[in-house]
């Protein structure tokens, strides 16, 4: 059911890859200008979905809207054109390439020529890389890579920013500047819908959580009853980790 | 009637041979070896000059042309092909420059072509027409050849840890595989294959350097649709073009015949994701499901 | 990006070698200048794979396909009566059109019907070998197009020097037609590198599924660059029909791949300079090897290939610039650089 506050509505969506079923009859909606949560045990078919919202994998059953528009079976490069961008879980950033190219790249289908110049260096600034100077790719930190792909991913000028793991493999500063970079994007009107497994992360900056189990939806709410939702403590932990 | 079965056989034989090494070296490593078709030489080059020339038993000239060309592949892989691994991108181009080097090596031997062997068995008739019974004794290879390396893939620790790097390549070690001896009996597998392959050839072809080329596009075009199981891929994908090659090559030449093959082959690459193994495993998966 | 150095020892180099082109038939008498100008026509054969490989990321074997196919398409035309030259031209424009054509429908049967990328390297060798032995075998009489004899292994000669409006470019005017040509596309192909499009390619090349979530449709892109790669080459085909006046299948082959190969191997796919340059280099020692009768050439230039892919995947055309650069910072007194020309340099190289 699309309703104006809705930016992004996954409905009843499945992803069979031959007789495995990644993922099975997934729903789940985004409202405009939440930080949303996508969470859940490794293999639950978080990644999945996020393919499927892109268009790498087109779903076996389901419709995805975004904005009110059926983007299901659209082809990824016209998908991306309509106002979300994303950030991979492995930095999907060009790494023989240098930070400023990196910039150019995503941000030539959004900004004019005459323009790139500027917004290569506003975007530099929005996520607060301006000193690593600019280096090739490859020889920056997996943390700087992360910041260097959010950029890129701002150069679509989304209103919707998907995140796979924003918070993998870095350390606890790198992991508040993150948050912080995210919650100042969200103050800005920005819908972000991030997957992660580092709880730390979630709780400082998720409104609403889905959680999702075996392909399946399992739940949904905002972070505190998720948190306290004592089945979702299960499925991570197993049954008998309540027995102690 | 029994010239197209003939006819289709030979070309079965013909393309399974030059294509199983290939296609070995292919779907457990992931890289494309332009030379094979110079092991292929190799093995033909062994032949011609310890049959041909020095009137050893032909028998023992495949045998002996396995074992040299097995330890020439060792060579490759050591010198080149161990760096590819990991890069398999770029083997196209990099064994391209050893086929390219391989290729001057061997005319420089050969010339205008290695003593000639003859082809032993002499004729068959069956029918009204005389066959060489040796072209029968090469179908036959080329068929007990499936069957063993079925056996080998399906009963031997080897096989059992080939089809688990086939499946899962980046874990494979984790799993208590040792990749790095496994990836040398593979390249010793398939090196052998190209050496049985070019020797069992050599009394039918010419010699030269340029040998190798004759089996490529037969390789390469059944590596491509035959898919990432090298043997069940390998053996469709040899079939089917057999057919193809047989029934255009009778009616318009062997060259419609060759030029069909590869237009076949690009349709079906790109109808049948996967190739051949993609439709096989699919089909095995649906009816497990039953 | 950014504003860039005008005095970069590669602008120093290029701006050498084609001076010293336009001067080189003054110098000469026409023997030299005639073979000169193949060196010119291999530059064009090698811009088609540039564009490929070298920007797209796209290993094509086929270009020799599209080179042989442009010279014979070429030929027939033209030889049909050698004396028009509205056939002539008629010529020119089938050879780029038909190679356009192919490579197109192949582009689009490999993209869009997404056969993995590995796959094109053998299917346009595979291609190549099969229509350099189709063009061999074409020798008896009822292998015509429009009334012109394939000739077979013999392949067309005595095929007609491009002419227009009755003007035939012959020796030094086809000289400096083909050096106007090669020149032509240099500047161009120098300009994509730091342009939209060059980017846009080098995208592909470096992660097309990533570039494909910053909105660029990868099909459609590697399709029509793989179609120009193929036109290009064949172009390159007519200007070598014309020059030298024949065609044989082995012009269809795979050696005139290798040579492409190994020089964007060696110069490395990020300086179109450094392929030009290696371009003539390459060519010139080829020859010079071939005429010292050195049977080992095939042998060490197959080694030579497969120590870069190794040991040297980005090729060593870029380092010879930047140790240029460093030469000419050098050399010219520190007080002259200004401060901002200082700030640009850290934006325009990678540490």
């Amino acid at each position: 059911m699309q309703t104006d506050n809705m930016i992004l509505s996954i409905q009843k969506v499945t992803k069979n890859f031959g007789a495995i079923s990644a993922v099975s009859d997934f729903s789940m909606d985004v409202k405009k200008g939440e930080i949303h949560c996508l969470i859940g045990p490794n293999g639950a078919g978080k990644t999945t979905v996020f393919k499927m919202i892109t268009g790498v994998y087109p779903p076996t059953y389901g419709k995805i809207y975004l904005k009110d528009r059926d983007i299901t079976n659209l082809s990824t490069s016209k998908k991306m054109k309509m106002g979300m961008s994303i950030k991979m879980q492995v930095p999907g950033v060009y790494s023989e390439l240098t930070l400023r190219e990196n910039i150019r790249i995503a941000a030539q289908n959004f900004t004019e020529e005459k323009m790139i110049e500027e917004e290569i260096e506003r975007l530099i600034d929005e996520v607060g890389i301006r000193d690593l100077g600019n280096p090739k790719v490859k020889n920056m930190s997996h943390g700087q890579q992360q910041w260097l792909e959010i950029a890129m991913a701002l150069a679509a000028k989304p209103e919707l920013l998907l995140l796979d793991e924003p918070a993998a493999g870095l350390g606890p500063d790198e992991t508040d500047f993150t948050a912080n970079l995210v919650l100042d994007l969200n103050a800005k009107g920005m819908t972000i819908l991030f997957i992660e497994h580092d709880m730390n992360f979630v709780k400082k900056i998720a409104q609403n959580v889905t959680v999702m189990n075996n392909g399946k939806f399992f739940a949904e709410g905002d972070l505190d009853s998720i948190l306290n939702n004592e089945g979702v403590a299960e499925i991570y932990l197993g049954k008998e980790a309540k027995v102690c | 009637m029994l010239q197209m079965i003939y006819n289709f056989l030979e070309s079965f034989a013909y393309i399974s041979l030059a294509a199983l090494g290939m296609s070995i070296i292919y779907g457990i490593t992931g890289i494309t070896n332009m030379a094979q078709g110079e092991l292929m030489l190799i093995g033909a080059m062994v032949v011609s000059y310890m049959c041909g020339m020095a009137r050893v038993p032909f028998i023992v000239g495949i045998i002996a042309a396995m074992a040299i060309t097995a330890i020439a592949g060792i060579i490759l892989d050591r010198l080149v092909l161990t760096r590819l691994y990991s890069r398999s991108e770029d083997s196209l181009v990099c064994t391209y420059g050893v086929s390219i080097a391989l290729m001057q090596v061997g005319t420089i031997i050969t010339g205008t072509g290695a003593p000639a062997t003859k082809s032993p068995f002499g004729t068959v008739l069956i029918g009204s027409r005389s066959y060489s019974a040796y072209k029968f004794i090469i179908i036959a290879v080329a068929l007990i050849l499936f069957g063993v390396l079925y056996m080998v893939f399906n009963k031997s620790r080897f096989g059992l840890h080939a089809r688990a790097t086939m499946e899962r390549r980046e874990i494979a070690a984790s799993l208590g595989i040792n990749v790095n001896k496994m990836n040398i009996l593979v390249i010793v597998l398939a090196s052998a294959l190209g050496g049985l392959a070019g020797a069992l050839y050599a009394p039918t072809m010419s010699v030269t350097g340029t040998y190798g080329s004759n089996f490529l596009t037969h390789a390469f075009v059944a590596m491509i649709i035959g898919g990432a199981n090298p043997l069940v891929g390998t053996f469709i994908a040899a079939l089917v073009l057999a057919v193809v090659e047989s029934v255009l090559s009778l009616y318009f030449g062997a060259f419609i015949g060759r030029i069909g093959m590869l237009l076949v082959a690009i349709l079906i690459i790109r109808m049948i994701p996967g190739g051949f193994s993609g439709m096989v495993e699919r089909a095995m998966v649906k009816s497990r499901k039953r | 990006m950014g504003n860039r150095r005008v005095f970069t020892s590669e602008n120093i180099l290029a701006a050498i070698f084609w001076l010293a082109c336009c001067t080189y038939p003054f110098l000469h008498n026409t023997y030299f200048v005639n073979n000169f100008t193949y060196y010119f026509i291999m530059i064009i054969f090698m811009m088609s794979l540039y564009v490929l490989w070298g920007f797209t990321g796209i290993f094509s074997f086929g270009q020799a396909a599209f080179f042989g196919a442009g010279a014979y398409i070429y030929g027939i035309v033209s030889k049909i009566n050698p004396d028009n030259s509205a056939l002539n031209i008629l010529g020119i424009l089938m050879a780029v059109l038909i190679c356009f054509s192919a490579a197109a429908i192949l582009g689009m049967f490999i993209y869009y019907g997404h056969i993995s990328a590995n796959f094109i390297g053998i299917i346009t060798f595979c291609l190549s070998l099969v229509l350099q032995t189709f063009m061999t075998q074409t020798s008896g009489p009822e292998w015509q197009v429009l009334g012109v004899p394939l000739g077979g292994y013999n392949g067309l000669n005595a095929i007609p020097s491009i002419s227009i409006m009755g003007f035939s470019f012959e020796k030094n005017s086809m000289y400096f037609l083909c050096m106007a040509l090669a020149f032509v596309f240099y500047l161009i192909f120098r300009k994509m590198q730091h342009s939209r499009i060059g980017y846009m390619l080098f995208g592909i090349r470096e992660n097309a599924e990533r570039s494909e979530l910053f909105g660029y449709n990868t099909a459609w892109i590697s399709t029509l660059v793989f179609a120009a790669g193929g036109a290009i080459a064949g172009f390159a085909g007519v200007l070598y029909a014309s020059w030298g006046s024949y065609v044989v299948p082995s012009t269809l082959g795979t050696s005139i791949s290798f040579i492409g190969v190994i020089i964007i191997a060696l110069a490395g796919r990020y300086s179109i300079t450094g392929a030009t340059l290696f371009t003539f280099i390459y060519v010139w020692f080829t020859r010079f090897l071939a005429s010292q009768g050195s049977a080992y050439s095939q042998i060490v230039q197959g080694i030579l290939l497969v120590l870069i892919m190794l040991f040297i995947p980005r090729g060593i055309g870029e380092t010879v610039f930047s140790l240029g650069d460093i030469l000419i910072d050098k050399l010219i007194p520190k007080k002259k650089v200004k401060k901002d020309q200082v700030q640009k340099e850290v934006t325009r190289y990678a540490d």
